[in-house]
């Protein structure tokens, strides 16, 4: 009786075994078919917008930083409304260092070049709204991301400005070195959330449709008060990788709030200098904020779309979901690719 | 069933394509908007051929990327930035500037001018303004003519070029006589010391030109 017993538990194991190892396979899969939809996608799109494209910008003067934002003609007409305001930005700087104008004006031109400067594409939307989109999320989320970002953006402006410049009274060069060294570990934030996004997308979705597992690990008199319980961890989880989006999304500071600061250094108004980055920040997170509920609304619009209750609509709303986590980790590796060019070319 | 599947797949069509559209809108290509501002005056130089021999360039920088580019170099503590603690400044700057062919583009005659390494590369402070200036040879000398072009731009637009006010913009150092210049210049002239807001809208106006290669066109007609 008892061997029989044995044979049937070895039995079930490797059946369980199999059952897992035929997960993991597919889970691979799906994770490879939906970085390979995602890069083929974005690879289209370029190719389809190349054509119109000038060439990337580069960074023709040492210490001189390279941006972004959007391409074609709308994108020239943010360009310019950046441009414009930031003129004025570093310009109201000057005029309030040399008290001829007042806080307010030199706070509302950062706020607006702010958000403007984020109208265009760049990762922290990219990964804001990805997640968005990968998890179910509200748009009280979006907009706290989008706010948390923006203001770490902030704060590592002036936290580089003010260590580099005021302690170690560094040049432009060392600013330079900083920032690429941030901004490696910001890419690479990117891919590895992504990454770990695709995997845990890929789980849910080769998942789905399994019978759910009985709970064996415990048995009658064990206790779980010392086990946190799958809300408790859903919840850490999700902590950490709200946490990772937002370091992704934040952690490299912006050229224009670098000069900013290093001009108003110059002027003898530091003071100014980080109001003016936390004004900027404000008119950044408006406007990734805007960006990020357009995405939660492009989700919920989706998830209407394929409501119904029936499993493949179950099915398809996971494989949505994990492309937009594949977009995270396609994006993190396509940044971390264009950044070895810049360090190559 | 049928219809049922149908129904669902036009439906996923539909859910696919919120979400495609609201991803693929942060994925366009992307182009820079300007960092850094420079006026530009140019002289070309002229042998006794009547060829033009060499560019030199004089280009003053914004303010604000000026007080980021100099930042640490004042090695003296003087508060000022002489010509020697600029001068690592200004190689780094005429070196880094040859991928870009020095923002240059001269045509003379319809052809393509190609230039030598650069020389008397210097850099000064002048008023909170970085000057850099350096001279672009020829590789071969070249008669104007009929049609000599200028235009000094960078068509990535990280870098925001606009002719000096005035005649002084582009001068001619030993040019034969009846040599004429025209400039053509963007619609808007390039912000100096004027109020705020009409500031602002000249600099909107300037960056509207963008993608236009002719904003700051120099013609140079020699008889």
């Amino acid at each position: 009786m008892t061997e029989v017993r044995t044979g049937l538990a070895t039995v079930s194991g490797q059946l369980a075994q199999t059952r897992s190892g035929g997960r993991l396979v597919r889970r691979l899969l799906f994770m490879a078919v939906a970085v390979a939809i995602v890069s083929g996608g974005l690879a289209l799109l370029a190719l389809a917008f190349s054509q119109a494209a000038p060439p990337p910008p580069r960074n023709p003067f040492a210490g001189g930083m390279a941006e972004t934002a959007a391409g074609g003609s709308i994108g020239a007409v943010i360009i310019a409304m950046q441009s414009a305001f930031y003129r004025a930005l570093t310009q109201g700087l000057q005029a309030f260092s040399s008290g001829g104008a007042g806080l307010w004006g030199l706070l509302g031109v950062s706020f607006a070049y702010g958000v403007f400067h984020a109208a265009g594409p760049g990762h922290g939307k990219a990964v804001i709204s990805g997640y968005l989109v990968a998890n179910e999320r509200t748009l009280a989320r979006g907009a706290a991301l989008s706010f948390a970002a923006a203001m770490l953006q902030a704060v590592v402006a002036v936290a580089l400005a003010l260590v580099l410049s005021l302690v170690f009274n560094a040049t432009a060069a060392l600013v330079k070195l900083s920032v690429t060294v941030v901004e490696l570990v910001s890419f690479a934030l990117v891919a590895l959330l992504g990454l770990a996004l695709t995997w845990r997308k890929a789980g849910a979705l080769a998942t789905l449709g399994d019978p759910q597992p009985a709970d064996v690990s415990c048995g009658p008199g064990c206790d779980h008060a010392h086990m946190p319980g799958p809300e408790a961890v859903d919840r850490a989880r999700d902590l950490r990788a709200m946490a990772g989006v937002v370091l992704a999304a934040g952690v490299r500071p912006c050229s224009g709030a670098l000069i900013v600061l290093a001009f108003a250094l110059s002027q003898q108004a530091l003071a100014a200098g980080v109001a003016a980055t936390f004004a900027m920040a404000v008119g950044t997170a408006l406007t990734t904020g805007a960006i990020a509920a357009l995405a939660v609304f492009a989700k919920r619009l989706a998830l209407r779309l394929a409501s119904g209750g029936s499993m493949s609509g179950a099915r398809a709303m996971a494989a949505l979901e994990l492309l937009a986590a594949a977009f995270v980790l396609v994006t993190g590796l396509a940044l971390l690719a264009g950044l070895q060019a810049a360090a190559g070319g | 069933m049928r219809g049922n599947s149908f129904r669902f797949g036009r439906r996923m069509a539909g859910a696919a394509l919120a979400v495609a559209v609201a991803l693929a809108l942060q994925a366009l290509p992307a182009l820079a908007h300007p960092h850094v501002w420079v006026t530009a005056s140019a002289a070309l130089v002229f042998d006794q051929q009547g060829r033009v021999t060499a560019i030199r360039h004089r280009w003053l920088f914004d303010k604000a990327f000026s007080a980021y580019a100099v930042q640490g170099l004042d090695k003296n503590g003087d508060g000022k930035f002489s010509r020697e603690e600029l001068a690592g400044l200004a190689k780094e700057n005429i070196d880094g500037l040859t991928e870009f062919g020095w923002f240059t583009n001269l045509k003379i005659n319809g052809a393509k001018t190609t230039f030598s390494p650069p020389r008397d590369g210097a850099m000064d402070m002048v008023d909170g303004q970085i000057a850099l200036g350096f001279l672009l040879p020829l590789e071969k000398p070249a008669a104007p003519g009929k049609a000599l072009m200028l235009d000094i731009s960078d068509p990535t637009y990280f870098v925001a070029f606009s002719l000096a006010d005035g005649d002084g913009a582009i001068t001619l150092e030993h040019a034969p006589a009846g040599c004429v210049t025209s400039i053509t210049r963007p619609r808007a002239p390039p912000p100096q010391t004027r109020n705020l807001t009409e500031d602002f809208f000249n600099a909107l106006n300037q960056a509207s030109d963008y993608g236009s290669q002719f904003a700051n066109k120099v013609v140079v007609a020699c008889p």
